[in-house]
């Protein structure tokens, strides 16, 4: 049995395992095939656009989608020596995608000043073949490519190692529509840190209070930047055409000090990076970078079509109202919640003011409004209160917006609303009529009623201790207990009543010392009036129906030996046996033999006999 | 016996009578003044019946000071009822003391739910606090509760939770001492043990939603933080109902009923 259960075990461990491994196989062929599965692309860089002579520059021909590609030699330039470090294989996970790329890496020693052109080249990867862009180095004498900015903005020789570039994508917008604008930092050979949010000029455009930023690689003419981008919208708040910028950048640039560079241009020993990083043989210093200017040309909204309700909300909304609750009594308060989503100018969404409708004003009383707004969201709660019970409906409401896709406007309605108010029986105005006038028509009169408190009471009633609370009560607590107890009793009493029932051997055993209290009562009446055979026929009879009941066994089989045998050894007090055996003879003395006992006698048995049942009743 | 003898008899027994009178007279006064609580307070020691009627006659002349302070009076001597806390609501409405006002009619609520006087002056007085927002539960079993057993104090909802727990008992006996057919018990059973669990959930949550709660007593601001000069977070309005959820110092933390918290001071805010 044991041996089948361990079989199954061992074959559902089994099971498991495959399981699990086709999971993992599958898994891998189709993470294979999203690998497999990526374009092939080749590019070029090189670490710097400009080298000084007797310095290097590294050239990398990096090839993604695959890892099986020959390494590339660097092309055949004159007055550029090239020195190949090795191949450096890169997995990468973008987006959830897989990328995997190698990188050929040489170091170019300029063998002369000038303006050299690495050619275009062509690697063959997977029978296609692939073609680099050129790139054009720049040489210069040692000592004249400097180190870092002077004071000022940017130095000359600079420009191309760290630069801001703004943009923007529209030239042309229209009052009030939200322009996106891109500031981007460039960085290549050197390290800033502690760069700031840029500042730029902004005359009739009002500046988004957020700025995004984040940080990536991006090659420009072969050269490898890292690039700092910050991103904000701005909003027109005039026409015409308007300038953005300059965007100004700070930060700190960490450079190379000019020992270690010494020591770096001539090998060695302490040409070691950890050496120059250990003794600190790096400086910075503060920088200031400037990007050019940008023109703008705002327009103005177009007349055409142009709706009442307009309020200046340029962009791409969504509208959105609702009232709740929606079934109230006069002078309940009805929540009305309006709001808009989308993407646009959210400083110059206004949501319609109903509250200057008169319209509404003679149906409604209206609280201040409470507006928020989130990123893509204005919302605006305001609380309205029916004034009496003839409103059935809260009307529609209508917001408007210049569509910047589109170039057109749109107008959103929603509602109206349909609500039920009920009176309160106080209400401020009710019909109380319908009379009639001269031409037969109907005609509602109004009558207008005073709000105020109803009166007080005159009788007092009953009064209770101050915070007293029934049911933190004892009394409660008391009245809970009793009926639980009292429950409880009565489902014991019908489970006894139940095995009574239902258990012979338990009702007998329950009823043997009610039958054996009737039995010796019985005979303590005979013994009162001397009549000695009846005494120890009933005590005789009284015994064996007692223990016939307790022991469950038939009457006539209850001896004095059937007893000890079925009750053995059960803790019964010494002297038990005995004087139960010195009852049963006296009783058949007394029955076969009619021997003579007197009164005495008689009591002394009547005693045992009930010390008996007592003892057995203990048990 | 001459006459002289039996009028001499006569006095003596006058005298023996007026003296039990004297010493009872004595015995009594001490005491029910050993007894009587408010004369150990040191409170006035009128009737709390004589307050409310005197109170009733100040209230009608307009002389709403002297009512509230009755009324008042009657509460420090240890007793409460709806009646009571209606009109002192009523009196201090009249007042213009609107935070007052709206707090003893929601104390008069616990105590009568049902009472259409107290609903529609509540409702009035709850219509001129500035912003008041009315409790709107969010889930479907707190709108329950608020709708169906709104109507219900929480001495009654215990009652009514007991009786239905006695009925599901008597029943579970009465299926066996009658020997019912179990379909028929089970029935019976499950009908009145959900009856009783949707009153006992009531009773529960009705429980937890009144504890905290409190009535603020004058405009104020309710702030980020427990320091005077923490950041205004919004602005609760005398009368506006709120739950008090902790406390540090003098400050409280509140939670308007739409959810939103701040810290105001202890002494803005009585508990109902």
């Amino acid at each position: 049995m044991r041996t089948t259960r361990y079989g199954q075990r061992v074959m559902k461990m089994k099971q498991k395992f495959i399981i699990v491994m086709l999971v993992a196989v599958v898994s891998s062929l189709f993470f294979m095939g999203q690998v497999l599965a990526a374009d092939v692309s080749v590019q070029a860089t090189v670490d710097r656009a400009t080298v000084e002579l007797g310095s290097f520059f590294q050239f990398t021909l990096t090839v993604t989608g695959t890892q099986d590609a020959e390494p590339v030699d660097f092309p055949q330039v004159e007055g550029l020596q090239a020195r190949y470090l090795g191949p450096s294989k890169r997995i990468s996970i973008i987006n959830g995608q897989h990328l995997v790329s190698i990188g050929f890496m040489h170091n170019v020693y300029p063998l002369k000043t000038g303006t050299f052109q690495i050619p275009a080249i062509s690697i063959l990867v997977d029978g296609k073949t692939h073609t680099t862009k050129s790139i054009s180095i720049r040489v210069v004498s040692a000592g004249s490519n400097t180190t870092l900015p002077g004071s000022g903005s940017q130095s000359e020789g600079l420009q191309d190692k760290i630069f801001v570039v703004m943009g923007t994508p529209r030239k042309e917008t229209y009052l009030n529509e939200a322009i996106p604008l891109t500031i981007k930092l460039f960085i290549t050979e050197f390290r800033m840190e502690h760069i700031q949010y840029p500042e730029f000029e902004h005359v009739g455009f009002l500046k988004d209070g957020e700025i995004k930023h984040k940080q990536y690689q991006q090659v420009v003419g072969g050269v490898a930047y890292n690039v700092v981008e910050f991103k904000t919208n701005i909003y027109p708040t005039r026409t015409g055409v308007l300038t953005i910028g300059p965007a100004k950048v700070t930060g700190e640039v960490v450079f190379k000090g000019s020992g270690s560079r010494r020591m770096r241009r001539f090998g060695g020993f302490f040409s070691d990076d950890f050496f120059e990083d250990f003794f600190g043989g790096y400086e910075t210093k503060s920088v200031t970078l400037e990007s050019v200017d940008l023109t703008v040309k705002v327009l103005p909204w177009p007349e055409e079509g142009k709706p009442e309700s307009f309020s200046g909300a340029v962009g791409n909304f969504g509208f959105d109202v609702s009232v709740s609750p929606q079934e109230v009594t006069v002078g309940d308060p009805i929540t009305l919640r309006m709001t808009v989503t989308g993407e646009g100018n959210f400083r110059a969404v206004k949501l319609p003011e109903l509250d200057k409708r008169e319209d509404l004003n003679m149906d409604f009383k209206f609280y201040d409004p409470q507006i928020t707004s989130e990123q893509g969201m204005k919302r605006l709660e305001q609380v309205v209160i029916p004034k009496n019970d003839k409103v059935k409906e809260f009307p529609a409401v209508s917001f408007s917006y210049f569509d910047v896709d589109q170039r057109k406007y749109r107008v959103v309605t929603k509602g109206p609303f349909s609500i039920k108010v009920k009176s309160d029986g106080s209400g401020e105005i009710k019909v109380v009529g319908l009379p009639l006038t001269t031409t037969g028509q109907i005609v509602h009169q109004e009558e207008y009623l005073g709000k105020d408190i109803r009166f007080i009471r005159d009788q007092i009633g009953r009064l209770q201790p101050r915070g007293f609370q029934m049911y933190k009560s004892r009394l409660f607590a008391v009245v809970i207990g009793l009926f639980v107890l009292v429950w409880c009793g009565a489902i014991f009493a019908f489970q006894v009543s139940y095995k009574i029932k239902t258990d012979v051997r338990f009702a007998r055993r329950m009823q043997a010392p009610r039958f054996a209290r009737q039995g010796l009562s019985k005979a303590k009446g005979y013994m009162v009036k001397g009549e000695k055979e009846q005494f120890y026929d009933t005590v005789f009879k009284t015994l064996q129906k007692y223990f016939s009941n307790k022991f469950h066994m038939p009457a006539g089989a209850v001896t004095f030996d059937t007893v000890i045998k079925v009750v053995g050894d059960k803790g019964l007090k010494a002297g038990v046996f005995e004087s139960l055996k010195q009852i049963f003879d006296e009783c058949e003395m007394v029955r076969y033999a009619a021997a003579q006992l007197d009164e005495n006698t008689m009591r002394e048995s009547y005693k045992k006999a009930a010390e008996v049942i007592d003892a057995f009743e203990r048990v | 016996m001459s006459a002289d003898e039996r009028t001499q008899m006569s006095a003596d027994k006058k005298n023996r009578l007026a003296q039990i009178k004297k010493r009872f007279g004595i015995v009594f006064l001490i005491l029910f003044m050993g007894m009587s609580p408010l004369y150990a307070q040191g409170v006035s020691s009128e009737m709390p019946l004589q307050l409310f009627v005197k109170a009733g006659f100040a209230y009608k002349e307009g002389r709403y000071e002297e009512a509230v302070k009755a009324y008042e009076e009657i509460l420090a001597q240890g007793q409460e009822n709806g009646a009571l806390y209606y009109n002192l609501g009523n009196a201090y409405f009249k007042q213009d003391k609107l935070g007052k006002a709206v707090l003893n009619y929601e104390r008069a609520k616990r105590l009568i739910p049902r009472d259409a006087d107290l609903n529609a002056n509540k409702r009035y007085a709850q219509s001129l606090v500035k912003y008041y927002q009315k409790p709107a539960a969010s889930s479907v079993w707190g709108r329950v509760v608020q709708n169906q057993f709104g109507v219900f104090a929480l001495d009654e909802l215990a009652w009514i939770t007991f009786g239905l727990f006695v009925v599901a008992a008597i029943f579970i006996l009465l299926a066996l001492y009658l020997s019912w057919p179990k379909r028929n018990m089970m029935m019976a059973l499950i009908c009145v043990a959900i009856l009783f669990a949707v009153c006992f959930g009531g009773f529960i949550t009705k429980m937890q939603d009144q504890k905290g709660l409190g009535v603020v007593m004058s405009d104020v601001d309710a702030r980020f933080e427990p320091r005077d000069e923490g950041t205004v977070h919004f602005e609760l309005y005398e009368g506006s109902k709120v739950k008090a959820v902790t406390t540090q110092g003098g400050w409280v933390k509140v939670e308007r009923l739409d959810g939103k918290a701040g810290w105001v001071l202890k002494d803005t805010i009585e508990k109902i």
